[in-house]
């Protein structure tokens, strides 16, 4: 005898029930079979192109098969201990998650209760908006400014009493904008601690800027001031899931009450620890095959009478002629995956990420051949 | 509209209790605004389900009731449990002899299809939901609305009830029948976008003057869309009305959009073309990473092909009868468009009957002097595939897909005589 269906209408808060879920992309050999190319170069998630720095591959080759068997360091105990001495903190200054995305979950949970709302902006990365909308908080949405940069003096008019968190991405994803450290301090002067401040820096170490602001020096002098890293962009872990947030110690304890302990492995600790030993060199060899992959797709995009937005980060935005969803598929078709914009609320714009230099030509062919069609 | 008007009952399936459910649909549909009129052809739609429903089951079942205020309709929903009732008795189709009892009980269901606007089938985990929806009543737009010069500076306004009617007027003064007929009622249009289900774009000068906007229609994935309507001599208004409408469609639940009939002042570059005389534009808001479409072999290779020139990821799976049970009665819904003279039908339920079934909608449908007759066949739904023999057969021939237009992509049909056989 079957049992009764539960009754989803009465089970479910209304605030799920407005929600659609996240569906990610298939995996590249599903993907190959559905669009029919033998290969895919995935350009769509600001991935590292090179690969993780040496260290970190000698790390995850080094993993003991026998340890997986072994609960991993339940709150990134060594990893804390070389990010507080990389950055002159304590350890406990710092919280490893699973991704950024899981202690952007741990921020908003610490901090929002019914009624509470978020800042952030209308053009940026996704996560700090649905993660307050599913969890029941308004997601306050500050259009970008004309010149494609967050605009300070509308999120300051857009706080209110139960405003919360405000969240900066800097450089901006997906436009590359960035505030310099005079900009990003007039506007911690302003908010004055009365809410807590979340700097992304998850594209960070890509900047080249001598004027960007060095966030972990910065939260020193702001108590609400919260740094978030990632070590899936620069660092290359993307598949291993591991980022991190840093604040002053009294903030972060406040955090970790909401924290999932053990939620990352020992595989991703290790690897994300052995990737700061050789950082630098990493950092530089990267940031050299992004500086050509963009010099060179400038250049192409300029030959194509294409417009696009090249600022900081591993990647640029391009307009396009034509729906970027369609675009999304007719490259597919050609193997190569882009981001389609109109999920930032950017239409008819693709994102692109900027890697080794074959791999751009091939992109600038693969535009070349939509438009001509 | 608040949720929070909504009225739910349960009750036992007994004539004793009927008075209570037409009772409280009767009163929750005036509570909604609508008039007595209106209000009772919902009630007796429900009494004819609900008395067929008491007299054939037992006397442990319930129905449960929900009425709900639309804003610009008001919609009753009866649960009960499957099988209860025979869905082909609400084809437009049904006709009734005098001579059989069965039939004659079944007159009441078929009556109460008749009475209501709108009137939907469908089951879930061994319940039945019949949907009924009467629309409200709206004067229509009185008097010519005046010109004006503006000059410029317009910019994004929030949809408010008065800019929303000054849209609707401008909108039929310059468009007229171009326009869908829901904009001759700029209360109506007010409504609709209050109560959630339409979305709507707005740019008004300084003095209040709307110069251009757009409206859609939300459904489970695919949003319809109409215009962009612009409404002075504005340079980028159509462009700003369009940009705007995808940035708020972006990161919702909609996964596609498309435009029936676009206004000549639809810009160029935002939108494919499905239906080859551009009649009908379509966009995908998100990344579409393939699905499976389920198809009778008769349609299989129009689909590819489709798929091929619309840069579509599908798997295509043939379906056909292989003689297992199947239900005895199909149901069909026809949602008419009397001035156009245009129909489109769809599947409710497909049972053995589907092809005699579809035969009967066709003539019926042209003799009621319909010159236009679509079916939109759901390819996501493997039991719809094994309608492709009655609807070939029917003379219904294959004209474009609409991706993402039903649980999957829809196949758009359409009946041509000459086809029949």
């Amino acid at each position: 005898m079957s049992h009764p269906f539960p009754p989803l209408d009465t089970l479910v808060p209304s605030h799920i029930q407005k929600i659609e879920p996240y569906i990610p992309s298939k995996p590249d050999d599903v993907l190959r079979q559905m669009f029919g190319c033998p290969v895919i170069y995935r350009l769509n998630n600001n991935e590292n192109a090179l690969g993780p720095s040496p260290k970190a591959i000698e790390a995850i080759q080094a993993m003991d098969p026998v340890q997986a068997a072994v609960y991993p360091s339940g709150d990134a105990y060594h990893l804390r201990q070389k990010l507080a001495e990389r950055f002159g903190h304590s350890p406990d200054s710092f919280i490893v998650g699973n991704g950024a995305n899981e202690v952007i979950a741990f921020v908003i949970k610490a901090f929002c209760q019914e009624g509470d709302n978020i800042i952030t902006t209308d053009k940026t990365f996704a996560v700090y908006e649905w993660v307050a909308e599913f969890s029941g908080y308004e997601a306050r949405l500050v259009p970008l400014a004309a010149d494609f940069g967050y605009d300070d003096e509308a999120m300051l008019a857009a706080i209110d009493a139960r405003t919360k968190i405000v969240f900066i991405c800097n450089p901006n994803n997906p436009t590359g904008t960035y505030w310099n450290e005079t900009r990003l301090r007039n506007f911690l002067d302003r908010v004055d601690g009365r809410q807590i401040v979340v700097v992304d820096e998850a594209y960070s170490e890509f900047v080249d800027a001598p004027d960007f602001p060095n966030g972990m020096d910065l939260m020193r002098e702001y108590p609400n001031l919260l740094i978030f890293r990632t070590f899936s962009k620069m660092f290359a872990l993307a598949a291993l899931r591991i980022g991190f947030l840093a604040g002053q110690e009294k903030i972060v304890d406040v955090i970790r009450r909401t924290c999932v302990v053990y939620s990352v492995n020992s595989l991703a600790q290790q690897a994300a620890l052995a990737s700061l030993l050789d950082a630098e060199e990493h950092v530089l060899r990267t940031r050299r095959m992004v500086s050509e992959a963009r010099r060179f797709l400038e250049a192409e995009l300029n030959r194509l009478g294409l417009s696009y937005i090249s600022g900081e980060g591993n990647y640029m935005v391009i307009r396009l002629p034509m729906s970027d969803t369609l675009a999304y598929r007719k490259l597919m078709r050609q193997g190569i995956m882009v981001r389609s914009m109109t999920g930032f609320r950017f239409p008819n714009h693709i994102r692109v990420t900027l890697g080794t230099l074959p791999v751009m030509e091939k992109l600038a062919e693969a535009l070349k051949n939509i438009l001509a069609v | 509209m608040p949720h929070r008007q909504n009225i739910e009952l349960s009750m036992p399936l007994q004539a004793a209790f009927l008075p209570i459910a037409t009772g409280c649909v009767e009163q929750s549909v005036q509570a909604y605004g609508m008039g007595r009129a209106e209000a009772m052809h919902l009630a007796l739609a429900v009494e004819e389900v609900y008395s067929f429903l008491a007299a054939r089951t037992s006397t442990d079942q319930r129905l449960k009731l929900l009425c709900r205020n639309g804003g610009y309709y008001a919609e009753v929903v009866c649960r009960f449990p499957q099988h209860a009732l025979p869905v082909g008795a609400f084809n437009i189709t049904s006709t009734v002899s005098s001579e059989d009892e069965e039939s004659l009980a079944e007159m009441g269901l078929l009556l109460a299809a008749r009475t209501v606007d709108q009137l939907g089938i469908s089951a879930e985990n061994s319940e039945m939901k019949i949907h009924f929806v009467k629309n409200k009543n709206y004067p229509p737009v009185r008097e010519q609305i005046a010109d004006f010069v503006s000059q410029g500076g317009f910019r994004e306004v929030e949809p408010e009830t008065e800019l929303l009617k000054q849209f609707a007027c401008r909108v039929t003064a310059k468009y007229g029948a171009q326009a869908p007929s829901f904009f001759t009622f700029p209360g109506k249009v007010a409504d609709m976008v209050a109560c959630g289900e339409y979305g709507a774009v707005l740019l008004a000068d300084g003095k209040g003057n709307v110069g251009a906007g757009m409206l859609w229609r939300r459904g489970h994935k695919l949003a319809e869309a109409f215009g962009p309507y612009v409404l002075c001599d504005q340079a980028q208004l159509a462009i700003r009305s369009i940009e705007a409408c995808l940035q708020k469609m972006a990161r919702t639940s909609l996964v596609c959009m498309v435009v029936q009939d676009p206004t000549p002042d639809m810009p160029p570059g935002y939108f494919e073309l499905l239906a080859q005389d551009g009649s009908v534009l379509y966009r995908q808001l998100e990344e579409d990473n393939g699905t499976t479409s389920y198809a009778h072999p008769a349609f299989v290779d129009f689909l590819r092909k489709g798929y091929q020139q619309l840069y579509l990821p599908r798997e295509v799976h043939p379906v056909e009868h292989q003689g297992e049970s199947q239900s005895p009665c199909s149901a069909f819904a026809a949602q008419m468009n009397r001035p156009a003279r245009r129909v489109t039908l769809t599947a409710i339920w497909v049972g053995k009957d589907a092809a005699a079934l579809l035969l009967e909608h066709v003539r019926a449908l042209k003799q009621e002097g319909f010159t236009e007759i679509q079916f939109h066949l759901d390819t996501g739904v493997a039991e719809q595939a094994m309608l492709g023999p009655a609807l070939s057969a029917a003379g219904f021939i294959p004209q474009w897909i609409l991706p993402w237009g039903g649980r999957g992509d829809l196949l758009v049909l359409t009946y041509r005589e000459e086809e029949a056989l």
